[in-house]
């Protein structure tokens, strides 16, 4: 049984959330225009470009999908973080993507497309870019509330009753309320200090989580109930066989009913998606706000070892719920266990003062992340939708003082469209294939776009319209069906229904590894074609490749 | 099986010891470079207010800000 959460647990909790907020809300005084509030400046050297990146990147979030992961694919579920380290320090080391995207000095990879293509296509792309980014980032708090819930033990619903018998007694909510709290805090300090505020609380947090991290990960290898490495390997060669460890395998769980296992799809899926995730707008603001294009290319160096690291080590802590609930659960209790929430069912039982330092390093995750979030996704709607159509509708510049108030306007938005969707929305199939989804409707047009117009001198307009709808299409599709099939109270028993044999086609690793070679084949088929068109008639097309936008 | 497992053990150890080795070498470099940061923030500002800015000032004015 969990030995609870106790007062000192609460009071370690506590002095963090202020120890790690408190010098946000200072950095306010740096903050003078837009590129300050961006993108710090471009002030960052490699190795606070490194924590902030790592910080952002390794939420609470990432810990629950990938402990899931682990939970449900064994070891196998680790050849994405060898992926991952292959396709950063590829990047890292050849500079692909990542060198021409500092050096074009864009803030945005949306403004990069008005730069090497037209305006046009930064409101497409922006418009994607917005759009996925702010529903993938939309399921963060539903996750990270179970995880808090369970492993603080806090009550669901707190009841406070008025001294009036005849008034209603008041049914609160308690995890959605700090859910709440906590946002706030980090929306507050975002939007004073930008990405000053960011850096600098990442940096903190980045030392509390690695703390935290290493603390259990160390009480997982020497519980006793586990019995170490050895312990896992026999939990993973009795209810994960085969597929537990050869990746390129899968099989079925131990109801006999899901399919559960990596596979080769999802690995050809993971290596194109994780060799263009640098052009996710929280990771390409990280790019952006190095010192140089050479201090870039080492932070995604020293990157690729962290994301190695961000993704094996939640999976350990799966690999050891599924480990410690086998041997203190019944066969048919195991089977029920809702997969999101083993990991933090197994963590509730660290001892006290050790689960306070946990909880703490969660949330440093979570707040680094959501501060990073929260700023991507408003800095991309002020920069990259806003500012161009005021531009097109009224022909003038938004002025530097109003950038920064509507990109904090922004931000507010998308906390109070962070907790209604949050609420709302059930994530399909397992959290890692939604939120990889999403991402993928962004990443696959977004690296196709950078890639070729880097790299590619044919590469105009028309292939980027094309490259952006093809590396959209399958993921808008995957969303419409799931949310479509949620929203008409549809379930797998309707298996007749016309959205549910579709949605059983149209599965994460396919409309994953559908997505990239539609975007390249709408890139190359559009330049080609767009080509054609311009030497048939050149007034008629509007930006070649190279032509400089003109937007904003 | 045994393969494999001896594979994922060795992919373990690697990656804790890489993680956690170069977080030690993070913690200590990115402490300097937050005060680099507040450094360069501060002259950049400087420069900024004498109107003769630093590499990338004279684009920041021209686009709003955002070439810093």
């Amino acid at each position: 049984m969990p030995i609870g959460f106790a007062t000192i647990d609460w009071c370690i909790v506590g002095v963090y959330v202020l120890l790690a907020a408190l010098p946000g809300f200072l950095c306010r005084k740096y903050i003078r225009g837009q590129a300050d509030f961006l993108i710090a400046g471009r002030t960052l050297s490699i190795f606070l470009a490194t924590a902030t990146l790592t910080a952002t990147e390794m939420g609470l979030v990432t810990v629950m999908y990938w402990a899931e992961f682990g939970y449900t694919s064994g070891f196998s579920a680790m050849v994405i973080g060898l992926i991952a380290l292959s396709a950063t320090l590829f990047v890292g080391l050849s500079g692909f993507m990542v060198r021409g995207l500092r050096a074009s000095r864009v803030a945005t990879v949306a403004e990069f497309y008005q730069q090497r293509y037209t305006g046009g296509v930064r409101l497409l792309g922006g418009f994607i870019i917005a759009a996925a980014g702010i529903l993938n980032y939309g399921v963060f708090l539903q996750l990270e509330a179970k995880f808090i819930r369970i492993v603080t033990d806090m009550p669901e619903i707190i009841t406070i009753t008025t001294s009036t018998p005849a008034a209603e007694a008041w049914h609160i909510p308690t995890v959605n309320l700090v859910m709440t709290v906590l946002l706030v805090i980090v929306l507050t300090y975002t939007m004073l200090g930008g990405m000053v505020s960011v850096v600098l609380t990442d940096y903190i947090q980045f030392i509390v989580l690695t703390l935290g991290i290493g603390g259990a990960t160390y009480w997982v290898f020497m519980h006793s109930g586990i019995g170490g490495l050895e312990g896992m390997v026999e939990a993973v060669e009795k209810h994960r066989p085969g597929y537990g460890f050869n990746p390129f395998t899968k099989g079925l769980d131990d109801k006999g009913e899901a399919v559960l296992g990596v596979g080769v799809l999802w690995i050809l899926w993971q290596c194109m998606h994780w060799l263009g995730t640098n052009t996710w707008q929280t990771q390409a603001f990280r790019t952006a706000a190095t010192d140089s294009a050479k201090t870039a290319q080492r932070m995604w160096v020293l990157t690729a070892f962290n994301y190695f690291g961000r993704g094996v080590i939640p999976m350990i802590w799966g690999i050891g719920a599924l480990a410690f609930l086998s041997q203190t659960m019944d066969a048919d209790s195991l089977a029920g266990v809702d997969t999101k929430e083993a990991m933090p069912m197994f963590l509730a039982n660290l001892p006290t003062g050790l689960v306070g330092f946990l909880a703490a390093g969660m949330l440093a995750a979570l707040m680094s992340t959501h501060s990073s979030y929260l700023l991507a996704w408003s800095g991309v709607l002020s920069e990259d939708l806003t500012g161009p159509i005021v531009k097109l509708l009224s022909g003038r510049e938004i002025p530097q003082g109003w950038r920064i108030w509507i990109t904090r306007l922004f931000i507010v938005l998308i906390g109070v469209f962070l907790l209604c969707w949050g609420l709302w929305f059930q994530v399909p199939a397992t959290v890692w294939g939604y939120l990889a989804v999403t991402g993928t409707v962004y990443v696959a047009g977004a690296m196709t776009l950078v890639a070729f117009g880097l790299y590619w001198r044919r590469a105009n307009t028309t292939g980027a319209y094309l490259g952006l709808i093809g590396g959209a299409l399958p993921g808008v599709i995957y969303l419409i069906l799931n949310i479509g099939a949620q929203a008409m109270g549809l379930t797998e028993n309707d298996g007749g229904h016309v959205v549910v044999r579709l949605k059983e086609v149209m599965t994460d690793p396919l409309t994953g590894v559908t997505s990239f070679p539609l975007a390249v084949a709408g890139m190359v088929a559009g330049s080609i074609w767009g080509e054609r068109r311009r030497r048939a008639a050149p007034a008629a097309t509007g930006g070649g490749a190279g032509a400089p936008g003109g937007v904003a | 099986m045994s393969g494999w497992a001896t594979f994922w053990e060795w992919v373990i150890i690697v990656a804790l010891t890489t993680y956690f080795g170069l977080a030690v070498v993070i913690m200590i470099g990115g402490f300097f470079d937050v005060r680099k940061m507040f450094r360069r923030l501060n002259e950049s500002h400087a420069q900024a207010g004498e109107g003769r800015g630093p590499e990338g000032q004279t684009e920041r004015g021209r686009n709003g800000g955002m070439e810093g």
